[in-house]
């Protein structure tokens, strides 16, 4: 019962994480209508941003994701101001392909600029645990949880009452209404990016805390939060938050039950799961 | 009535001149070991037939499969097992490889099918990276290592296919029936059937075709013949390693058929020959092969989306429209 409950805790910490993940997916694919392949890339990029203030700068990784999160939203409002937008109104087809090209040249140049060495961000307090009775609580996980929570209803706010929020969601839901009332589509469509690949590097900086960072986890990642992004629908940051934490438990109650190895098959095994039973999630809508 | 004769004039040329060109193109084929490295343009071979099959299913379909190296990855390690360790004849090897990538294919397909577009895409990727974990954890795959020194044996219990010559003419001939089975089957009132359901689904489904049992039937075929490349490809280069079943392979895949040409029957043979070849050259200059991939990828789908053989066709229908109005 004690296991139980310490793999439950273990679920949830890293279901928050994980919705951070999904949180700039899920909001590229419901506005722009792209699903980035090269979104777990971005958070691969993030974390070794990470690490490197950490390691070279001294900067706390916790301190240092605003510093991450800005770099990233500035590499993604140039991307989609640079490349993406000549595909952004073409067949998913294509931007399927143009991200997965995307994801393989920023996977190769990670690999040649940092090595395939595992990397972790190992800051003092790494170690240190608290603990709830027979639970323990690693230090840094909880603070990657209470951050990722923060970011999530964070977002959501953003989205519902900001002015560029109220933006966002208006050209999501119809383009032409959107720019009749003034929005200018293309700077909208490389903000929307930029908070979408910002978010990722966030979740790479956390990701560098608690877990280890090596150019290949990405594409992993973008299939995690795929799934996270079907489960928990692509209009609401909440929901997200809701399919982070489904997926969270579940890999964590097969790392115990079927095996260590095992975690990432079963996040695959649900993302099948859920587009072969409920394709439209669990909560929400698709588009 | 004239301008009927002098189409069917120029349909039957244009006829002519394509038989010709394959023609040409088979007795180079032929001829090519005598002046190139026999590994290299097997390795073409190999990667052109993967392609052709993946066209069956991407340009004549309009599926996009991000899973299609599971077939083609899974048919080497059946193809390498069956040959090393249980001591199979080569032919043997191949069959069961390309078996094996029909069972893996019916199963993709079985869940894959259900779902359009973006899911169908997500499905197979999902599918495919569990066959990839599967892989990494089975013994029989040897994990990173692979399986190593597969022995090519004797073809039919006669051929000595360690010869250079003789399993590049293996090689060429199972290129030749694969492709000629999907120029068969696109040809076939069930290939236009297939390319109904590309264009309008709801149509095919109006007109009265189970979609379903037909996409079915072409990801089997299209995952058996991609296993009938794997598996040959096991034979020639004598190894069965993880790279194969990685989506980098199925990405590769993607960019050999949208390099030559998506929907055209050459187009992906030229694509996969164009893209070995790169890989070699840049393999000795020491520019990292896989950004290259990356980067002409992107490129392809920025401003060049018909490839090459498509564009080349696009050229030509221009040409005859104007020949029309004059």
């Amino acid at each position: 019962m004690d296991l139980l409950a310490q793999i439950l805790i273990n679920g949830i910490l890293l279901g928050g994480l994980y919705a951070v993940m999904a949180l700039g997916l899920a909001l590229v694919w419901g506005v722009l209508n792209i699903v980035n392949l090269a979104h777990g890339a971005f958070i691969m990029l993030g974390g070794y941003l990470s690490w490197h203030l950490y390691t070279y700068l001294g900067i706390d990784p916790f301190l240092g994701l605003p510093i991450t999160a800005v770099v990233m939203f500035g590499l993604g409002y140039c991307l989609q101001r640079g490349v993406l937008n000549l595909i952004v109104r073409a067949p998913m087809f294509n931007t399927l392909l143009i991200t997965f090209g995307l994801e393989v040249v920023l996977t190769y140049l990670a690999q040649m600029a940092f090595s395939a060495d595992f990397r972790t961000i190992n800051p003092s307090y790494a170690g240190s645990n608290i603990a709830l009775g027979p639970v323990v609580i690693p230090m840094a996980r909880l603070m990657a949880f209470g951050v990722a929570v923060v970011l999530t209803v964070g977002m959501w706010l953003f989205l519902l009452h900001s002015r560029l929020g109220r933006a966002i969601r208006a050209t999501a839901q119809n383009l032409v209404a959107a720019r009749l009332y003034g929005v200018e589509p293309r700077h909208l469509y490389a903000m929307t990016f930029g908070i979408g690949i910002g978010l990722a590097g966030a979740a790479g900086g956390l990701y560098g805390t608690v877990s280890q960072i090596d150019p290949y986890i990405g594409a992993t990642l973008t299939a995690k939060s795929f799934a996270i992004a079907i489960i928990g629908g692509l209009d609401n940051p909440l929901g997200v938050l809701v399919g982070g934490l489904v997926l969270g438990i579940i890999e964590s109650l097969t790392v115990l039950y079927i095996g260590a190895t095992f975690g990432d098959v079963a996040s695959f095994g649900v993302l099948v799961l859920v587009l072969i039973v409920r394709p439209s999630g669990l909560l929400g809508k698709t588009a | 009535m004239a301008e009927t004769t002098l189409q069917e004039a120029r349909a039957t040329g244009s006829a002519r001149l394509e038989w010709a060109l394959v023609a040409i193109g088979i007795a180079a084929l032929i001829a090519a070991p005598f002046f190139f490295y026999p590994v290299f343009l097997m390795k073409m071979l190999c990667f052109a037939l993967f392609a052709c099959a993946f066209n069956l299913l991407l340009g004549y379909t309009g599926l996009l499969s991000f899973g299609h190296a599971t077939f083609f990855g899974g048919a080497a390690y059946f193809c390498a097992h069956a040959v090393k360790v249980w001591g199979w004849p080569p032919e043997a090897g191949i069959l069961l490889g390309t078996a094996g990538a029909a069972v893996l294919g019916l199963v993709m397909g079985f869940f894959a099918i259900r779902r359009q577009g973006i899911y169908f895409a997500m499905i197979t990727l999902a599918l495919a990276q569990m066959f990839y974990f599967f892989c990494v954890q089975a013994p029989f795959t040897r994990g990173e290592d692979g399986i190593q020194g597969v022995p090519r044996g004797h073809l039919f219990g006669l051929l000595d296919l360690s010869q250079p010559h003789n399993i590049y003419y293996t090689v060429l001939g199972i290129f030749l029936i694969g492709v000629f089975a999907i120029w068969r089957i696109v040809n076939s009132p069930f290939g236009m059937i297939l390319k109904s359901i590309r264009e309008n689904e709801s149509r095919a489904i109006s007109l009265g075709y189970s979609v379903a049992n037909y996409k079915l039937a072409a990801f089997v075929m299209s995952a058996t013949l991609a296993g009938l490349a794997g598996a040959t490809k096991a034979l020639v280069f004598q190894f069965a390693t993880l790279t194969d079943v990685t989506w980098q392979m199925s990405g590769e895949v993607i960019l050999m058929t949208l390099l030559g040409g998506i929907g055209t029957m050459v187009g992906p043979i030229v694509g996969a020959g164009l893209v070995v070849t790169l890989q070699n050259t840049l393999a000795t200059s020491g520019f990292p092969v896989t950004i290259a991939t990356g980067l002409i990828f992107m490129v392809c789908v920025l401003v060049f989306r018909r490839g090459i053989v498509g564009e080349i066709y696009a050229r030509l229908l221009t040409s005859v429209g104007t020949g029309k109005k004059e």
